[in-house]
């Protein structure tokens, strides 16, 4: 099979195994747990994607690209798919992530036909909207992803769950309308779909069309934006994913913002506005920064997780924002590491709040007796987010911080770095701490305990061995993903001293800053800031002011340009 | 212009319903016209190339054109699925909270031990 035919099957393979659970919801007995065809479906749909991938690997290292136009329609109006290096990247490690969430959930037990349904199908959104080469079929896919994503999130049916999943419906549809807006300007610029192809005729466009396209491109970076959850389009995030299954979480927190970021990627490398690529610099550093504080101000251990994503993403896009080729690398690489640490974390963190019966952090010691599989996962999690070598997350915000350079954006990254190691050491001082003699009851049943250490074993353990065995290979695969990213770029990396001590020397900071945080002082001044940020009248306006903010940005930069 | 003004003003007005509506369904109709917004406005682009319809015959009369009629047929095939999934979760909150009104739903949800 010719690359062009196989590549469809990545995207193909999800769609066709969403079938399975449907015809299984609908014709087999009513059932409350995945019976054989949502397995299969489950293992098609989630593996199978991994096979294809591996097999396309020669044809998108170094710069190779992959086109494929469904039903022989012109390349400018037809449904375009385009797999090059990011794609393939982010491709892969978003069924890697959603393989092991979706291993956890199996294993877990309490997920209906329907549930499979939905997750294959969310799956295949994120795979296609990876592969979509056209500004129209890129709206469709972000449309599916939201729409399987708000069912999922409400799946539960928790009061939490039902009112943020209908936050982040109202806060994305309204963005997505932008992102439309966005469109009807640049078709009106360019008179194509396809985001190549624009790129090439606005290159030599008249100044006019070129402002237009500007500002277009401006509102569609917002309409992606809300997606992506930077600040300060990141208001639905925290409840949404705190608030949803824990296979969700990981789901969404691990793949589904980046996602929306890697078509950014390939919507912002089609036309050059500089203005636009340096206000992420500092719209992620100080995501970043921002993310943190409120991350350490939660009690709730899945919301504190949720801010932790704000503030990752807010690296990932300084990273990008910084436009060498270090800064694709160092976006890329850590955007998937951090889909692996944040999926294990969300994993782990939430079975221990199941088998503690709270998910505050305060009423959790000893959350993880009898849970060593949990113990473990935080523990991995915990050190990659905080950037410990030799775990994968030091490897990423090592070459982050290169790319993003010194100034004030470095200082800003170099605060949240010492935020997230305070954060954690927060969770982890109070996970490990002696519950007082007596005072709790297992939540759980020996019964449910054992389900839920059979699905962290299949679940989270995989994860927790990426995190580090990706560290440790890091010499070698730093080049690989170099060779997918930013093709052209020789990379190296090896640890070094001096820089684990920086990391050490941050890790003790943290450390300090925890314990100042857990005083009844530093609770107290936590507490007031909790909810900040998050309310639904706060995250429309915050986006609105985002969008107003972009606009105006590819407004300016589309004047600038000399015809 | 003028008709390109006016889709900016039911956007406008479709937005502001967003914010400052605390009722769920209403906030869920003022969607529905920000979304009925852009559509007009995509119909009105496609319509400037000429007003006949897109048959191509081999006579060169200028045709409206067809492309953003057909995305615009997916954008409301979109916007019905989001509008339909935005009551049903609007009904559960009503089932579980009595009321519509979201300011006082999410101080119940923040009460919540």
């Amino acid at each position: 099979m010719s690359p062009e035919r196989l590549a469809l099957w990545i995207a193909l393979l999800p769609l066709l195994a969403a079938a399975l659970p449907l015809l299984e919801k609908a014709f087999g007995r009513p059932r409350t747990e995945a019976g054989p065809a949502s397995d299969l479906g489950a293992l098609l749909g989630l593996a199978g994607p991994l096979a294809v991938l591996a097999l396309l690997y020669p044809a998108v290292t170094d710069g190779g690209i992959v086109h494929l136009t469904l039903g022989e329609w012109s390349p400018s109006i037809g449904i375009r798919y385009r797999l090059d290096g990011p794609a393939w990247f982010a491709s892969a490690f978003t069924a890697v992530v959603s393989l092991c969430a979706g291993l956890y959930a199996r294993a877990r037990g309490g997920y209906s036909p329907t549930f499979w349904f939905l997750f294959l199908l969310c799956h295949w959104s994120l795979q296609s909207a990876l592969l979509a080469a056209d500004f129209f079929h890129l709206f469709v896919c972000l449309e599916l992803m939201a729409l399987t994503s708000y069912v999922l999130i409400a799946y539960k049916k928790e009061s939490a769950a039902l009112f943020a999943s209908f936050n982040y419906l109202m806060v994305s549809t309204a963005a997505i309308v932008f992102y439309l807006f966005g469109l009807y300007l640049l078709y009106g610029a360019s008179g194509t779909l396809s985001i190549e192809e624009a790129g090439r005729v606005l290159a030599s466009a008249r100044p006019r069309e070129r402002g237009l396209a500007a500002l277009g491109l401006a509102f569609l970076a917002g309409g992606l934006g809300v997606r992506t959850a930077f600040l300060p389009f990141h208001g639905w995030l925290p409840d949404a994913h705190a608030s949803a299954p824990h296979p969700v979480s990981a789901l969404l927190s691990g793949a589904m913002i980046k996602v929306s970021f890697f078509a950014q990627w390939r919507i912002l490398s089609l036309a050059e506005f500089p203005m636009l690529r340096e206000s992420f610099l500092w719209l992620g550093a100080a995501g970043a920064c921002a993310g943190v504080v409120l991350a350490l101000c939660q009690s709730d251990a899945k919301r504190l997780l949720a801010w932790h994503s704000v503030s990752q993403v807010g690296y990932v896009l300084a990273a990008f924002g910084a436009g060498s080729p270090a800064g694709l690398l160092a976006a890329g690489l850590h955007a998937a590491a951090h889909g692996l640490f944040k999926s294990l974390l969300f994993l782990s963190v939430g079975s221990a709040a199941d088998a503690a019966g709270s998910r505050n952090a305060y009423r959790m010691a000893g959350a993880f007796r009898g849970l060593p599989e949990a113990a473990a996962g935080f523990v991995f999690g915990a050190l990659s987010i905080a950037a410990l070598p030799p775990f994968i997350g030091a490897v990423s915000k090592d070459l982050v911080a290169y790319a993003a350079g010194g100034g004030l954006p470095g200082a800003l990254l170099l605060a949240a770095s010492v935020g997230t190691a305070a954060s954690f050491s927060k969770l982890g001082i109070l996970f490990f701490s002696a519950p007082e003699p007596g005072s709790r009851t297992p939540a759980l049943s020996a019964v449910e305990l054992g389900r839920l250490r059979a699905a962290l074993r299949r679940g989270a353990l995989p994860l927790a061995a990426l995190c580090l065995g990706t560290g440790l290979a890091a010499p070698a695969l730093v080049p690989a993903a170099a060779g997918l990213l930013a093709p052209g770029y020789t990379a190296a990396f090896a640890f070094s001293l001096s820089g684990a001590a920086k990391s050490l020397g941050i890790a003790a900071a943290g450390f300090a800053a925890a314990r100042a945080v857990l005083s009844p002082r530093g609770r107290a001044l936590a507490h007031r800031f909790e909810r900040l940020g998050t309310g639904s009248e706060t995250t429309l306006t915050l986006t609105l002011l985002g969008l107003a903010l972009l606009a105006a940005l590819g407004g300016w930069a589309g004047r600038g340009i000399p015809g | 212009m003028i008709p390109r003004l006016l889709c900016g003003a039911i956007l406008l007005t479709g937005l502001a319903g967003l914010v400052w509506n605390r009722n769920l369904i209403k906030k869920v109709a003022a969607l529905s016209v920000m979304n009925s917004a852009v559509i007009l406005l995509f119909v009105l682009g496609g319509s400037e190339t000429g007003i006949r319809s897109p048959i191509l015959t081999g006579t060169d009369l200028p045709v409206v054109d067809p492309l953003p009629q057909a995305l615009m047929l997916t954008a409301i095939v979109v916007g019905v699925a989001v509008t339909a999934l935005a009551l049903v979760l609007a009904v559960r909150l009503h089932e579980r909270f009595g009321t519509l009104d979201s300011r006082e739903i999410e101080e119940r949800i923040r009460d919540e031990p």
